[in-house]
């Protein structure tokens, strides 16, 4: 009986110390997970319902008020919605000058213009925002290139800084993110097989309706995905509204800052910022339930 | 009538690599053309001319009389069936076969009839509403057809269509897209590296080489006229020597080739002295008795000794490699309950003059 008992119990050692390693090899991405962005976030959502004391502390005392607070006060709503309204128009520009830019690319015959330009494109990322936001602010100014340009065609009246203002932040915003929306939208063209194109065409279809009804249908994940992630990252600019906007321009990121830098009330900041993630959240749901639509429609 | 006319037609890529050079042909209406050749000998840039996806550099490319040289491919009226199928992955069967008519603006109710009826055509009606994806790849190559020919097009241009196929599938969709094409009765030009499928499928194959036509004929007489030694070994297999012409009398050429002399019928067009190519067909070839150099009929004859190095059982025959005594393979093919000899077996093989071709 015992002499069973011991084989039974070295039998589950031995078969089961494999498994138990895997368990932990597998589990390490859970683990790094977890501890780089779900600790963090639930410490954010537990300081949110924390009280705030004059002077940057806070007690641990459970309320609702940070929550009230914000949905009481039209300031942050409008901000809110502004935030939502500056990263919509910075995508929709994105995509309309990503788009033809990033088809003409895709389709050029020659590879090593295709490099030639991805580069060029990939290259304008190695600087950081703050030094293309301040670049935008000189280029900007009332003796800017650009005020002078438009001066000097008619646009304006006489050079007249166009920076800090919604123009000049919308501008920056486009400029900053292009990048990502052109590079997403590169890869979804290039996975269009030529020879589908080329099929539409032997049945009669002209360049044009070839576009709308091949080419387009089939970059529409990417065009998801470029847009997606333009909105994402708009939504959290910073840096950008305030160098090249006024006051009046400043994202709920600038307000969030301002929380916990100037006000020293960081329960406030964390409420904002959790009611930012679940707008982030909201719109990345419906992205993917949109390419992940399209593709169980294409099966 | 819709004819593919091609005049001296020349495409040379910027960089100067000329991808074919100065072909004409003219494909009749209803006729089944292939063109066959070895990978880069300039057959897809040829269809690719005709359909309209390259321009010609020089040369006058026509369907029905009209110069098509700078015509886009939409503006053809042609059918294409692609060699990877090209079927549209976002659309239905349905919408796909659709498409040609939907683009050329015809009405819903005849629309659906004509989706139908192809459907029919291609005897895969329950497809209607599936997606590409979930079709075999028979299924996509028929309805890949079934897509071309919806619109009724002048010209139907095959850009080896059953490449990607495996082999059993690939000899059922030759006969069915044969049968299609005549049930039809539509010009059809199709591309292929595939020799057997040229054979099989044509009313007359265009063997190309190197951008230009070596031989164009019906698969019958290119297959047993050949007019020029890649001809002769591209389009099944041959045995290949070459020498010099050392006689001609009674109607036979004696050609020195070598440590080997061979008699052929083929006295037209050759003069002693003349270096020329001699070309036989395995199948024309039997092993015979190593006593005799001529048969009974007295026919003159050429007979080779060696022994066999490699034998192949194929099902229904045997391919044999003889090496010769002088230090050449020959190599035969012999219906298994005729002959059946082992490797290293000393054999003689008797080739009847009239089997000799002889070219220059």
């Amino acid at each position: 009986m015992s002499t069973e008992k011991s084989t039974l119990s070295e039998r589950i050692t031995e078969t089961d110390l494999l498994p138990r390693v895997k368990h932990l090899i597998v589990s390490y991405p859970a683990l790094a997970l977890s501890l780089f962005f779900v600790v963090p976030l639930i410490v954010l959502i537990v300081v949110s319902t924390f009280q705030n004391v004059e002077g940057g502390f806070f007690e641990p005392v459970f309320t609702l008020e940070n929550y009230v607070r914000f949905f009481g006060s039209e300031l942050f709503q409008g901000r809110m919605i502004y935030t939502l309204q500056i990263a919509g128009v910075t995508t929709i520009l994105s995509l309309a000058i990503g788009y033809p830019l990033a088809y003409y690319i895709a389709t050029l015959d020659s590879e090593r213009w295709r490099r030639v330009y991805l580069s060029v494109i990939v290259s304008s990322l190695f600087l950081t925002f703050i030094i293309r936001a301040f670049a935008w602010q000189v280029l900007l100014s009332n003796d800017g290139v650009v005020p002078t340009i438009a001066a000097t065609i008619g646009i304006l009246d006489e050079p007249t800084a166009l920076a800090p203002s919604y123009l000049a932040l919308v501008i920056g915003m486009v400029y900053v993110f292009l990048p990502f929306m052109v590079l997403t939208l590169y890869t979804s063209i290039r996975d269009v097989d030529d020879s589908l194109k080329e099929a539409s065409r032997s049945l009669g279809a002209r360049p044009l309706r070839t576009f709308r009804e091949v080419t387009l249908p089939l970059t529409k994940n990417g065009i998801i995905s470029g847009s997606m992630l333009v909105f994402v990252l708009s939504l959290g600019v910073y840096v950008l509204p305030r160098i090249l906007g006024n006051p009046s321009e400043w994202t709920l990121a600038v307000l969030i800052g301002n929380q916990v830098g100037v006000e020293g009330n960081i329960p406030y900041g964390a409420t904002i910022s959790i009611l930012l993630l679940l707008v982030v959240g909201v719109i990345l749901g419906t992205g993917w339930y949109l390419i992940g639509g399209q593709r169980r429609a294409s099966i | 009538m819709s004819r593919v006319v091609l005049e001296g037609v020349t495409k040379r890529y910027p960089g100067g690599v000329e991808a074919v050079s100065d072909v004409s042909l003219v494909v009749d209406d209803g006729e089944f053309v292939t063109l066959v050749g070895p990978s880069g000998c300039g057959k897809t840039t040829t269809l690719r001319t005709i359909a309209g996806f390259e321009t010609p550099t020089n040369g006058f490319v026509g369907i029905n009389e009209n110069r098509m040289n700078t015509v886009p491919p939409d503006k053809r009226d042609i059918g294409m069936v692609f060699q990877d199928f090209a079927l549209f992955p976002h659309k239905t069967v349905e919408e796909n076969i659709a498409y040609g008519l939907k683009v050329r603006g015809n009405e819903r109710d005849y629309i659906d009839d004509r989706v139908d009826e192809m459907l029919e055509l291609v005897e895969l009606p329950e497809t209607k509403d599936r997606m590409p994806d979930q079709l075999s790849g028979g299924q996509q190559q028929r309805i890949a057809l079934a897509r071309a020919v919806a619109p009724e097009p002048d010209v139907l241009l095959l850009d080896e269509p059953l490449a990607s196929l495996d082999k059993k599938l690939r000899e059922t969709m030759q006969v069915e897209l044969r049968r299609i094409q005549q049930k039809l009765d539509i010009t059809t030009i199709l591309v292929t590296h595939n020799q057997k499928e040229a054979l099989t499928m044509s009313d007359r194959i265009v063997v190309m080489n190197d951008g230009h036509f070596e031989q164009v004929g019906s698969p019958e007489s290119v297959y047993s006229n050949p007019k020029t030694p890649f001809v002769a070994n591209f389009v099944g297999t041959a045995n290949i020597l070459t020498g010099s012409i050392s006689a001609i009398n009674d109607n036979v050429s004696t050609v020195n080739c070598g440590h080997t002399t061979v008699h052929s019928a083929d006295t037209d067009n050759v003069e002693v002295g003349d270096s020329v190519s001699v070309v036989f067909r395995p199948e024309h070839l039997s092993f015979t008795d190593p006593q005799t150099a001529t048969d009974g009929s007295g026919e003159q004859s050429t007979r080779f000794d060696g022994s066999v190095s490699v034998r192949r059982y194929t099902g229904d025959q045997i391919e044999y490699h003889v090496r010769t005594e002088t230090d050449e393979t020959i190599v035969t093919v012999q219906r298994v309950a005729e002959t059946n000899v082992d490797v290293g077996s000393n054999v003689s093989i008797r080739l009847s003059a009239n089997d000799c071709l002889l070219l220059n």
